[in-house]
């Protein structure tokens, strides 16, 4: 198993490294000009006269040629450096620093309940085939499933906010704005909901909640009814395996039939799917933050690309690919931890 | 070997059917037999004829789509389709135990073998862990695999075949069951291991003192384990003796043929019967007698046969009221 | 009268590679078939038996040439059809290295007089390479090479195991038995219909039935598909590779005694590979028992049954259980162990791992195979060592 993590660590860097060349690749088609705006202060970059632009150009290595551009981008990328932010009149890195605890915040919050509730309705409708029950869940599902993600979040968006006003827009109120930025607010792990608690404000952690509870929904609608269906199925076909008439042939309870013997198989191909939707939950959080009016990484990429942000959007793209590569490693890893015949070969 | 007359397990009238979209599948259609201590009970048949039907009906671990419509399982007395589910646990993989066809499929992938045979050891003899890592160690020793102390935390897929299926003896004889059904326990696995598999289940058999019912399609297997003998047709027992009547004196045209058309090892130039047409559809069974669109001896009658056993003689029955046509044939 | 060779393989290899890795490197070889060679005669039955992965399909499935041989020759009806299915350069190195090399040396060395000691085949393709030279000679083997194969892929012809995965589910019964007959234009496409249903009646399936789909017959009637799909060839050979093994008892006895009525009309020669030697035993004149990717012993089928002489095939034939409750009090021989793994296949003889009478020469030096009297092959040290007997 160790031996197993040790090599798939090895490829990792490989493997962005090969991602970071196409991303890179793929934005040397604006052209230089464009490019030469993520060197320099935009107040600045306007006035400059064509010798002067040539001689930066120049200067950042903007007429060298692409290998030896990627090397150097590679070498700032390591150092931190990603550039000027247009969008986030910042460097990207900074903006980049305190947008992302806002989306990861949003994604965390919205993995729980779905795995959670989605691997546990799939394994009691599966548990109770052909019962009411199992075909009240699949109901459920089906309803979940045939609901455009962006469309239920515009429902919400009408009915909660607009008509009800009960859940507001954005990420907080703006009585917390302040709250946050007095001296007496201590930043710990950045993610806002979360330090409230520890600093005792709850009443900042219900308002941060509030925001949060819509897009939570709008992100995760589909993907529970997809893992519940996805995790049903597997635990059918599980139950119907030779291996769990032997446990019960061994006089098991059934109890510790369905969570010993028929759950772990079960959740192995759920891990798959289950890993693809985190993935695909931080990528979710872009239609959602904008349709929410959420500062966070998603929409700001969206703006960056708008308005060919160049550095800003090369900054996202690394950062939404390592969640990537990153995100399939943990997949495999835990593929290999369920299954014996994985690790073991 | 000493076969007590005192039976530990009595099937009677049992009907097990599955309520299917196609219609209702008779797969066990009114079987009776005993079993008695410390013998072996060979029921063979064609695939389809009811035989795990039968087993796992005893066990009582059949799924929702099926009904035992009538009969009693009396095991030491007591109707094991009357008591509760809490109490038929107790009996399951304690008192009565069962091995399956497929050892590949039929252990867990993601658990040791030690923790699956563990599993039943600690349930049942209420032992602590380490106790019950020492039995199942011993128990693997006993089944002959090698380096049990390394065995025992390799899982499923680290063995071959006949280690998977001796891993399963293993499990089986962990609570010293007296009752073990064998279902088709060798038909996976290749002739040198199935020999050596057939061995250790004798030994054990022999050692334990319990009763086995061995469940296969192979009349070679059956007569190298069995005391007695049913043989199977289309849900229903049609003949029922000992292994000697069985094989050299059948009562039933279906054994009689089925004796006719193996192939065999020790007889040489011989002449393979043929029982003409196929094996009967489980939603459509023929009338009467189901075997009599096959039988060579069907006569007008048998189509509207009650289904019930004739005694030949105190341990010999036949379902064929004509049995005395096959007087003048013999087998081969 | 002399037999006729149909099929003649000749120290046939057949290697899988397997792979491993991000990139698929090739990490070792499962040894499937290393070196096995038979004849088979015309209108004969030779049965290949053995257990589960010794590589028994992998002959027939190199035979037909569905796997590219590692290295052997096939012969058919006096022809080497070793080099019918590979590129045409490959099939040109081949033919080189098989017989332009050698006969080069050898007619230095020997001339004409050479003819005499050499094989059926050799002898023909040296008498050519004598009159018209190494460019005659190519041009002989490497001309209609379209033909040739089309020629083989007739008239040798193969029956699977599994009756339901063999047959097309979306084909009607009609195009499964005609589609090769078609493709090699056997029946003008008018007289189809015909011909199938003849065929089908040969197998004993209803000629009306050729317009139902697989699934509507029982497993039986499928099988009985499968070999009219072959047999509609008008091939001379038919593999048979566990062709009763998935059927019933009942049903299997029927389609054993089909195969053998239709060798009888067709003539056809079988090349019956099962694992199970009582009906290996019933089927065949001769026999052929493989283990582990070699043959250890060859004979006529009588002569096997009543002289085994290797020690696997003792312990093969005391393994099987016998139908007679009287028989059963006889002690069995109980090999040790698992089949090694043909990855990895111990050395010297293949079986000393298992065999009750292995000596220290066994793992030392690998046994070749010998004819000990005629037609009777065995490799072993000790031939007849270990006895018993039913
Ligand atoms: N779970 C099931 N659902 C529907 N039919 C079943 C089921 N299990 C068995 N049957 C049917 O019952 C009949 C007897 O099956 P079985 O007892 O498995 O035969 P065998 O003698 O081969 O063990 C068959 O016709 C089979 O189709
Ligand atoms: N296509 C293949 N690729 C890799 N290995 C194979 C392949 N086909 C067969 N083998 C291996 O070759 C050996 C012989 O297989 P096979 O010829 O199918 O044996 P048999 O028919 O006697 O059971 C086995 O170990 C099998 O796993
Ligand atoms: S050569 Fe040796 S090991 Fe091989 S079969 Fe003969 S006696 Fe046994
Ligand atoms: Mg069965
Ligand atoms: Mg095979």
């Amino acid at each position: 198993m160790t031996a197993y993590i040790i090599r798939r660590l090895l490829i990792l860097p490989l493997i962005l490294l090969g991602v970071t060349f196409i991303i890179f690749g793929m934005m040397q088609l604006l052209g230089s000009d464009k490019l030469l705006a993520a060197y320099v202060n935009p107040n600045v970059f306007d006035k400059l006269t064509d010798e002067e632009l040539e001689a930066l150009k120049d200067k950042y290595g903007l007429n060298d040629p692409l290998i030896v551009r990627y090397g150097k981008w590679l070498n700032g990328v390591l150092h931190g450096d990603l550039g000027w932010s247009v969008v986030g009149k910042t460097y990207v890195s900074e903006a980049l620093m305190q947008r992302i605890p806002y989306t990861a915040e949003l994604a965390l919050y919205a993995i729980f309940p779905v795995i959670g509730v989605g691997i546990w309705l799939g394994i009691v409708a599966a548990v109770n085939h052909d019962k009411f029950i199992d075909h009240a869940i699949r109901i459920f599902a089906v309803i979940g499933w045939s609901f455009p993600d962006f469309v239920f979040g515009l429902f919400i968006l009408m009915i909660f906010y607009s008509f009800l006003g009960w859940l507001p827009p954005g990420n907080f109120s703006n009585w917390v704005e302040d709250a946050i930025k007095s001296s007496n607010f201590h930043y710990i792990t950045h993610i806002l909901s979360l330090d409230a608690l520890l600093n005792g404000r709850f009443d900042i952690f219900w308002d941060v909640i509030r925001h949060l509870i819509g897009p939570i929904i709008t992100i995760s609608w589909l993907w529970w009814a997809y893992l519940l269906r996805i995790t049903r199925s597997s635990m059918l076909e599980v139950l119907n395996k030779e291996y769990i008439r032997t446990a019960r042939a061994k006089g098991l309870d059934e109890k510790v039939v369905i969570n010993k013997h028929a759950k772990r198989n079960a959740l192995i191909p759920v891990t798959t799917v289950g890993g693809a939707m985190v993935i695909n939950l931080f990528a979710g959080t872009v239609i959602v933050e904008v349709i929410f009016n959420r500062v966070g990484l998603g929409s700001f990429v969206a703006q960056a690309a708008t308005q060919l942000d160049y550095a800003a959007i090369m900054g996202g793209a690394l950062f939404y690919s390592t969640i990537l590569v990153v995100g399939n490693l943990i997949i495999d890893i835990l593929y290999a931890a369920i299954d014996p015949r994985i690790r073991l070969g | 070997m000493y076969v007590s007359r005192e039976p530990i397990l009595q099937v009677k009238n049992l009907k097990t059917y599955f309520y299917t979209e196609d219609g209702v599948i008779k797969a066990v259609d009114g079987v009776s037999f005993e079993l008695y201590k410390g013998e072996t009970l060979g029921i063979v048949g064609e695939s389809g004829s009811g035989k795990s039907v039968t087993s796992l009906t005893i066990m009582r671990l059949l799924d929702e789509k099926a009904k035992i419509e009538s009969g009693e399982i009396l095991f030491k007395g007591k109707d094991l389709l009357k008591i509760s589910e809490e109490e038929m646990r107790k009996i399951r993989g304690n008192d009565i135990a069962m091995i399956f066809q497929e050892p590949m499929v039929a252990l867990n992938p993601v658990y040791t073998i030690g923790d699956q045979i563990m599993e039943a050891i600690i349930l049942h003899q209420k032992v602590k862990e380490s106790e019950a890592r020492k039995i199942a160690i011993d128990l693997l020793r006993k089944v002959g695999i090698p380096e049990p102390e390394k065995r025992v935390d390799q899982y499923p897929h680290q063995l071959s075949g006949g280690m998977r299926q001796r891993a399963m003896i293993a499990m089986a004889l962990s609570c010293r069951p007296q009752i073990l059904i064998a279902d088709e326990p060798t038909t996976a696995l290749d002739v040198t291991i199935q020999a050596q598999i057939l061995e250790l289940m004798k030994e054990l058999q022999r050692e334990y003192g319990m009763a086995l019912i061995m469940i296969t399609h192979d009349m070679g297997v059956i007569a190298e384990t069995a005391d007695r003998v049913a043989v199977m047709y289309a849900g229903r027992v049609v003949e029922y003796g000992t292994v000697d009547e069985i094989f050299k004196n059948p009562k039933h045209p279906y054994t009689y043929a089925l004796l006719s058309s193996i192939p065999r090892l020790d007889v040489e130039d011989q002449e393979l019967k043929s029982i003409p047409g196929t094996v009967p559809d489980p939603l459509n069974f023929p009338s009467g007698c189901r075997f009599h669109p096959r039988c060579e001896f069907a006569r007008e009658e048998c189509k509207n046969l009650d289904p019930k056993l004739f005694e030949v003689s105190p341990s010999h029955y036949t379902a064929c009221p004509f049995y005395g046509v096959l007087e003048n044939v013999g087998v081969k | 009268m002399e037999k006729r060779v149909v099929i003649k393989i000749d120290n046939l290899v057949k290697h899988f590679p397997i792979r491993a890795g991000v990139f698929k490197r090739i990490v070792g070889w499962v040894k499937a078939v290393d070196g096995v060679s038979f004849e088979v005669y015309e209108g004969e039955t030779l049965g290949l038996v053995g257990e589960s992965g010794c590589g028994k399909t992998t002959v027939g499935m190199t035979l037909l040439r569905l796997y590219e041989p590692t290295s052997g020759r096939i012969i058919f009806n006096d022809e080497d059809t070793t080099y019918y299915f590979m590129n045409y350069l490959k099939a040109k190195s081949y033919i080189k290295r098989t017989y332009i090399d050698k006969f080069e040396q050898l007619k230095i060395d020997k001339g004409a007089k050479a003819l005499d000691e050499l094989g059926n085949v050799d002898r023909k393709y040296y008498k050519i390479f004598i009159e018209n030279g190494a460019s005659g000679l190519y041009k002989y083997l490497l001309s209609n090479l379209k033909e040739k194969r089309k020629h083989f892929r007739q008239n040798v012809q193969i029956v699977f195991q599994d009756p339901y995965s063999s047959l097309d589910p979306r084909m009607r019964v009609k195009s499964i038995v005609a589609e090769g007959v078609l493709a090699h234009r056997l029946v003008e496409r008018a007289k189809v219909n015909d011909f199938v249903g003849k065929t089908l009646q040969d197998v004993g399936i209803i000629p009306a039935h050729m317009f139902r789909f697989p699934h509507e017959f029982s497993g039986g009637q499928r099988q009985r598909i499968g070999i009219a799909r072959a047999l509609a060839m008008q091939p001379k050979v038919v593999i048979a590779d566990e062709a009763v093994a998935a059927l019933d008892v009942s049903i299997r006895s029927q389609i054993i005694n089909l195969m053998e009525n239709l060798q009888e009309k067709h003539k056809l020669t079988y090349i019956f590979i099962s694992h199970d030697l009582a009906v290996v035993k019933h089927i065949s004149d001769r026999v052929a028992v493989m283990y582990l990717g070699k043959m250890v012993e060859m004979a006529p089928k009588k002569e096997l049954f009543e002289n085994p002489l290797h020690p696997y095939t003792v312990s093969l034939m005391s393994a099987i259980p016998i139908p007679d409750p009287d028989k059963k009090k006889k002690k069995r021989i109980i090999l040790k162990g698992d089949v090694p793994s043909p990855i990895n296949p111990p050395g010297g003889c293949r079986f000393h791992t298992r065999c009750p009478v292995a000596k220290p020469i066994c793992k030392e030096k690998e046994p070749p195979l010998v004819e000990v009297k005629p037609g009777h092959f065995v490799a072993c040290h000790f031939p007849g060592s270990l006895k018993w007997k039913a």
